[in-house]
């Protein structure tokens, strides 16, 4: 039984790929070998609509590769899936209604034509009546700050303009659920600011559910309320981005800035990050010590004119994340 | 039904706006075809014409049957580049088939060259012969409009030589294929009448390739019949469309999309 107030249900996900092993050309073409490579292992999560939810993973995770099955573009080798309570393998058609995509690394406006025509092509593959393609067009594309984009070929635009225009020809159609494929890559980073607000900002409004896979944590920290992490095709964690650093942050950085040139902190649970004279960068594990003896001893040693405590960056919070799922792995060879 | 028309629409606006590209193609029609007319010029002068075949009409034989390869756009080179690049990825999850999409595009741009081929074509073959064919104008609007079924499912089956990406991940050398047979069995060089005996034209008439190509473009030396070409080329027409809505399927079966 379907939960209306589910937009994605993932139940057990499986791709299997087979990949030719490498031989000599006539071994090949006789007999053939084939490797099977596991893509996606067992996978199971859902997203609540409205939710904007982090993908991520290290190179050959298989974001991609779920999104391609979640949006019907792949068919699984076990497993199911219901988006808005369809199969997206074999409801496409309906489905395609309901659903948007960007793939940062792909293009689906016509190259030589201005985006504008692209648009008014998808309002009649989306079957949308004139009215309220202008709109809805007008309305994007004033969000989007887009007018001066839709009426350059394609082609003269830059990567940065012509992912705003990626992203307004997938949200045309409203749709409910939008699967976004690394968006951001190779984007400058005013140009990834940009992109990650305008998807926020349409998501809050129309009520999108957003499914975001991404190498850069910036946009799941500025687009997305959860975080879901995978490495070789299985779930490693599931939880609220804010929640992140609390689960898996050891350390804190602390940046002193001192009256005395150099001073001596000799002691078990520091890290030096940076020393240069009247300043020190630390990184402290706070399993063996806490921040605030720390910074005793540190006063204590000299008088100090400023301090600053942060919490390492998201990127480190990941990498732990992976280096965890690793070690763990070796560890159960 | 509308959503494909105004794709047709798009791309007809599209290829209309290419203007080099329109008469730099236009330009190779016409060397082609000059060089075809030259070799048959020859041939005639050295005494071994074939019988109850003008020199003007051999050339708008020739004419006609090079016309076919300049009618339909490269859809087969979109299709190959949206199967490596990927992003047929996007196309797949549209409320609309991906290949009824390309179809219709294809169907767009052809409508542009046949404007140009057969405005422009036309006076240039008229100025270069000399003078219509035998058969009059009227043979040459049915070789040309018999030219246009041919040139629909010429498009058929470059959309099966680009969905063969899927497997072989360059298209090219299977159209290369294709275009060979085309020539070797479709009268672009001689009407099919002349072909050598271990050639029968008997069985090349039958083949898609005659009826896409010899067979309209003999329509100017008073060959075959129109209706017997039209039958032809509806048998071949529905025969390469469902192998390629076959071939479809399981390409869609096959799909791994590229790069992540």
């Amino acid at each position: 039984m379907t939960n209306s107030s589910v937009a994605i249900d993932v139940n057990h996900l499986k791709k299997s790929f087979r990949v030719r092993r490498k031989s000599g050309f006539w071994k090949g073409l006789v007999s053939p070998v084939y490797d099977t490579v596991d893509a996606v292992r067992d996978l199971s999560f859902t997203v609540q609509k409205g939710e904007r939810v982090a993908f991520v993973g290290p190179n050959g995770a298989g974001k991609s590769t779920t999104i391609k099955m979640l949006s019907g573009i792949l068919h699984p080798t076990s497993g199911h899936v219901a988006i808005n309570g369809f199969t997206p393998w074999i409801d496409r058609k309906k489905m395609a209604y309901q659903i948007g995509t960007v793939f940062g690394q792909r293009s689906q406006l016509w190259y030589h034509l201005p985006a504008g025509d692209t648009f008014e092509l998808l309002s009649y593959a989306y079957d949308m009546d004139r009215g309220t393609f202008q709109s809805r067009m007008t309305d994007l594309v004033d969000k989007f700050d887009a007018g001066h984009l839709i009426e350059k070929p394609v082609r003269q635009l830059s990567l940065g303009e012509r992912m705003r225009c990626e992203i307004i020809a997938s949200l045309l159609h409203r749709p409910s659920v939008l699967f976004l494929d690394e968006p951001t890559v190779g984007l400058d980073v005013v140009s990834k600011g940009v992109i990650r607000d305008l998807v926020k900002a349409a998501s809050e409004e129309d009520g999108t559910t957003v499914l975001l896979t991404s190498h850069d944590t910036g946009d799941m920290e500025r687009v997305c309320d959860r975080v879901i992490v995978i490495d070789h095709g299985q779930l490693v964690t599931d939880q609220k981005v804010k929640d992140l650093r609390t689960g898996y942050i050891r350390e804190k950085i602390v940046t002193l800035a001192m009256k005395a040139p150099e001073i001596a902190l000799d002691i078990a649970g520091i890290r030096m990050v940076e020393k240069k004279p009247h300043h020190l960068k630390l990184a402290i594990d706070t399993r063996q010590i806490s921040v605030e003896y720390v910074l005793q001893t540190a006063m204590q040693a000299s008088s100090l004119d400023d301090i600053t405590v942060e919490d390492p960056p998201t990127e480190d919070i990941i990498k732990a994340i992976y280096s965890g799922v690793k070690s763990e792995a070796k560890r159960s060879v | 039904m509308i959503k494909y028309v105004h794709f047709a629409r798009i791309a007809f606006a599209d290829f209309m706006r290419a203007k080099v590209r329109i008469f730099s193609r236009f330009l190779i029609y016409m060397l082609i075809t000059w060089a075809g007319v030259s070799m048959w010029r020859v041939i005639y002068h050295t005494g071994h014409a074939p019988s109850g075949i003008t020199l003007t009409d051999m050339g708008w034989y020739i004419g006609l049957a090079q016309m076919l390869f300049f009618l339909s756009p490269r859809i087969f080179v979109v299709i190959d580049e949206d199967v490596r690049s990927g992003n047929i990825a996007y196309f797949l999850n549209r409320p609309m088939p991906y290949l009824a999409m390309r179809l219709s595009e294809g169907l767009g741009a052809l409508a542009v060259h046949i404007l140009v081929y057969f405005i422009c074509g036309a006076i240039f073959l008229y100025v270069f012969l000399g003078g219509w064919p035998s058969g009059g104008l009227e043979s040459v609007a049915l070789g040309a409009s018999l030219l246009i079924t041919a040139s629909i499912i010429h498009l058929l089956f470059q959309i099966a030589c680009g969905l063969s990406t899927f497997w072989t991940n360059d298209a090219i050398f299977i159209y290369h294929a294709y275009q060979k047979f085309m020539i070797l069995l479709g009268g672009v060089y001689l009407p099919i009448s002349l072909y050598p005996s271990f050639l029968p034209p008997d069985v090349i008439h039958l083949l898609p390739f005659s009826a896409m190509i010899g067979g309209p473009a003999s329509l100017v030396l008073g060959g075959q019949d129109v209706w017997t070409i039209l039958a032809l080329q509806g048998f071949w027409g529905i025969l390469v469309f469902m192998g390629v809505r076959s071939f479809y399927a399981l390409c869609l079966r096959k799909v791994e999309v590229n790069g992540g």
